[in-house]
């Protein structure tokens, strides 16, 4: 069983160590489940799936959605410049809250993703999946055809 | 068109020793399917143009099908309107995300058209994103209930007794349980002989059963 410390340690596969407030680490299935479950003599959980810059982002996040009294209004606007990232960033935070099961925080970035290819060109949606357009210029104009009422 | 594109596409992967869930930014598929089933109609019509995984993903990917429909069922109404019927269009509706409280129209679609001929159709009712349609008049002999998930484009028609000549009204519903996870078809009937009193009846129809 882990110490009964107030700070627990998370560390990312590029060794960057992040202190956190047990109270706001526990709230995570993950890291609650590997402060109860494995039997570890010093308070560092490796996460050996997160960077360090990713990380940064993820407890930036809790870090203020954990916030005593923060008000919602605040919260949007924390989203907000939050949510400001490259593609692949967000892409990165996606995939570490999928790692850490934190469903608040996929949720976000799934909106956010949503938004950013809401109504878009299709060429604009392929840059922000990072897809290459592997139609022929043939194939591409029988698949426009077939739907074409969705492009009026 | 579409076999063709799988067989390409099974022997890009082949060929270059990857799977299709590498392909991009290392996203996998199931997040992919996950963001696109929150689409609008006609935006999942419009996204198969961005590249051959998606266009198999959205036409016929099982999981994109299963949580198109569940998201359908939790986070929109999603309930869908024949504005028009002679033209068909519909339209649907769903939750505006900015403003948890309010409906949105998002924009008006086409129904795919059936491989049977149309007739008029009037739209019974629609969840979790599949439509019950009537064709013909209720008071016709021969109408007939179709179930149709448009974004398949698919159609199917639901089984339905023998006329009967005294029948004297006959009106339907459609619905999903969420106990067995099944579409319903309710049928409510009168009846009236000459000499006796009305009897009404309500049967139901599992949809896939076959079962009363």
């Amino acid at each position: 069983m882990m110490s009964l410390g107030k700070l627990i340690t998370l560390k990312t596969n590029d060794n960057e160590e992040f202190k956190l407030d047990k109270t706001v680490a526990v709230k995570l299935e993950i890291i609650k489940n590997i402060v109860q479950d494995v039997d570890c003599t010093s308070n560092v959980i490796p996460l050996p799936n997160i960077d360090g810059k990713t990380m940064t982002k993820v407890v930036k996040y809790w870090k203020k959605h954990s916030e005593e009294g923060v008000t919602e209004v605040q919260l949007k606007n924390f989203d907000q410049d939050f949510l400001k990232m490259s593609h692949s960033e967000l892409h990165d935070v996606h995939l570490a809250a999928k790692y850490l099961d934190d469903n608040q925080l996929k949720e976000v970035i799934i909106q956010e993703f949503l938004d950013r290819i809401k109504g878009k060109p299709i060429e604009e949606i392929r840059e922000v999946f990072g897809i290459v357009n592997d139609y022929t210029p043939e194939e591409e104009e029988e698949v426009r055809r077939e739907n074409a009422w969705a492009f009026e | 068109m579409l076999k063709a594109l799988i067989k390409i596409f099974q022997e890009d992967c082949e060929g270059r020793k990857i799977s299709p869930v590498t392909m991009m930014l290392d996203l996998p598929t199931v997040v992919m399917i996950e963001i696109l089933s929150r689409l609008t109609i006609k935006s999942i019509f419009c996204c198969k143009m961005v590249c051959k995984l998606w266009y198999l993903l959205l036409t016929s990917d099982p999981l994109f099908i299963n949580m198109y429909h569940l998201k359908r069922s939790s986070d929109f109404p999603s309930i869908l309107l024949s504005i028009n019927e002679s033209v068909r269009l519909l339209v649907e509706l769903k939750a505006d995300d900015s403003h948890p409280k309010a409906i949105v129209l998002s924009p008006m679609f086409h129904l795919p058209s059936p491989k049977f001929s149309w007739g008029s159709m009037t739209l019974i009712g629609s969840c979790n994103g599949f439509l019950c349609l009537s064709s013909g008049r209720r008071y016709d002999i021969d109408h007939r209930i179709y179930i149709s998930n448009p974004i398949l484009g698919e159609y199917f028609e639901v089984k339905l007794p023998e006329w009967e000549k005294k029948i004297w009204r006959v009106s339907y519903g459609f619905c999903f349980s969420k106990a067995s996870s099944q579409f319903k078809v309710l049928r409510s009937v009168v009846t009236k002989s000459v000499g006796s009193p009305e009897v009404s009846k309500l049967e139901v129809y599992t949809l896939g059963a076959n079962e009363k």
